[in-house]
């Protein structure tokens, strides 16, 4: 594993490189495009299993923060989509530079499924999508959903002056605008490339392989056997779960792929 | 500002020195992993915090504990209060200073409270949320502390228009029979009279660390347990003097949730810190 900055002085992204088994070594790296605030918290420890893993596996995995997230440079308020996609571009490119591979995957989780299927000109070959939403709208509704009940149930008064808010993170005022523009229905392009999609029951019966971006056939879908684990709930005594069972999934899928 | 990346012993520690310029002589500011969460601290606080502090003029390193974040862990890995006291012996070769302040919350603040008693280069520490109890106390204390919490939320929870509201509305849980009887019975009936009569004084555990020299600053926000137990501990012995200052934090949960408290909790103690060492 190395840690490093990548980016200039001003803009410093904290990136992670889990090199490749050697004795494994794949053809294929792993970019992982995280969810944001609340969700990447929780989501942290499983994100780092999983690019041990894939590393272990032979995949050279890379993982970073934002621009404005995590210990990138920035503040949540410089956050937005028109960024992370810089991010993302950079990201790509170190890769492709640095590893000796001929195709990346992209794995999304959250937020990171916005990213990574909003960048059609990234020339990845696979995709998986971990815990995704239809659309933007359905994004903001549920973290502000979640950010209510969260704050009716605990001693925290809200004040309204500080843009939205949602369960100790701001989203700044460009993102909110840019999440609302998305919806997987205006994706028409067929992708070229092998969909991995992980979600929930309930996310899964809406019809996700239905919308014209994944009818290629090429899409494979599981469900999840843990739901919605990066809530923070009232009283909730699991706050470590990581969900090995979908990372393995992911894993068993690259491989057979690749 | 500045941030570089700091790795110690084979990654048994990762951790970021934030920094305007290294060569400063006040006390290096330490961020203690807050339960299971990495480095950054609970809502990005201590990425916050520590960006802030360096442009006051300090120097403040964030790490994860063995086996947290993205340090390793091993089967040979000592216990975090040693491990915590390793990272000062590299931060003091590095920085060639060897005072620090310890910042924690919840169970970090509980880590800084332990090294505090036992490493002499800790001249503060901050406990956001902690008890400085031992464990078994916790433990023991504990069912009796959650009850105490329970009602004093109700309490606050009646002051509130904004819930009777909801009440109105149909929209909160109230009207659930169960949950109604409990709430009755919490207001003004047995367990009420229960919590007072088990009301016993714990002794206060902060004068260890004031006899040690260390100055404390103990944040306590409304929604959490520690401002229970903290309402147990004798009265005189928790009262304030030079080096001991308490500040309760109301309208706040246990992890500073709110955007607005995170500001505010930042700004009392850098207001403290710089009080003290500048």
């Amino acid at each position: 594993m190395e840690i490093f900055y990548i980016g200039d002085n001003a803009r410093r992204l904290l990136s992670i490189f889990h090199a490749g088994n050697e004795r494994k070594i794949k053809r294929t790296a792993v970019i992982i495009c995280n969810p944001l605030g609340h969700e990447y918290i929780r989501f942290y420890k499983a994100i780092s299993i999983l690019a041990k893993e894939l590393s272990m596996n032979g995949f050279s995995t890379f993982r970073f923060d934002y621009y404005g997230t995590g210990d990138s440079y920035g503040d949540e308020t410089e956050f937005d989509l028109s960024s992370s996609r810089e991010d993302l571009k950079q990201v790509v490119k170190e890769v492709k530079e640095g590893c000796d591979v001929d195709n990346i995957c992209l794995i999304g989780i959250r937020y990171g499924c916005i990213l990574s299927l909003s960048l059609e000109d990234l020339n990845v070959n696979s995709l998986i999508l971990w815990n995704p939403f239809l659309s933007g709208e359905d994004y903001i509704k549920e973290i502000s959903q979640n950010h209510n009940e969260f704050v009716s149930g605990s001693f925290v008064m809200t004040k309204k002056n500080l843009g939205f808010e949602s369960l100790g993170f701001i989203y700044s005022k460009h993102l909110l605008p840019e999440l609302k523009k998305f919806h997987i229905k205006y994706l028409s392009t067929k992708l070229p490339y092998r969909i991995l999609i992980l979600a929930d029951k309930e996310v899964l019966a809406k019809g996700f392989n239905n919308y014209p971006i994944f009818s290629n056939n090429k899409s494979d879908i599981i469900e999840n056997s843990i739901s919605r684990f990066w809530l923070k709930k009232k009283g909730q005594q699991e706050k470590s779960i990581v969900p090995l069972s979908e990372i393995h999934q992911i894993i068993n899928w690259l491989s057979k792929f690749v | 500002m500045k941030e570089e990346i700091i790795i110690t012993d084979q990654f048994s520690t990762v951790g970021i020195l934030t920094h305007q310029q290294l060569d400063i002589r006040v006390p290096t500011i330490i961020l203690l992993n807050a339960g299971l969460v990495h480095r950054i601290g609970p809502n990005r606080i201590y990425v916050k915090l520590a960006r802030r502090l360096s442009m006051e003029g300090y120097n403040v390193f964030r790490f994860d504990y063995g086996g947290q974040g993205d340090s390793l862990f091993y089967s040979k890995q000592p216990s975090d209060d040693i491990l915590i006291s390793k990272t000062l012996d590299h931060l003091a070769i590095k920085l060639k200073f060897e005072e620090f302040v310890l910042i924690g919350l919840c169970s970090g603040a509980e880590d800084a409270y332990h090294v505090s008693l036992t490493d002499t280069r800790i001249k503060g520490i901050v406990m956001i949320n902690g008890t400085g109890l031992d464990h078994d106390d916790v433990i023991t204390l504990y069912p009796e502390i959650e009850k105490s919490i329970q009602l004093r939320y109700y309490k606050k929870s009646l002051k509130n228009p904004d819930r009777w509201l909801k009440v109105l509305r149909g929209k909160s849980g109230l009207f659930k029979v169960n949950k109604l009887k409990r709430l009755v019975i919490r207001l003004f009936g047995l367990e009420s009279k229960k919590v007072s009569q088990q009301n016993l004084e714990l002794l206060n555990p902060f004068r260890n660390v004031i006899k040690k020299g260390v100055a404390l600053l103990l944040v306590i926000t409304e929604g959490s347990v520690a401002y229970d137990f903290l309402q147990r501990m004798k009265k005189q012995e928790v009262s304030e003097n030079e080096q001991h200052e308490v500040l309760i934090m109301n309208d706040i949960d246990h992890i500073v949730t709110p955007v607005w408290a995170q500001h505010e909790l930042n700004t009392n103690i850098i207001k403290w810190l710089n009080d003290k060492y500048k």
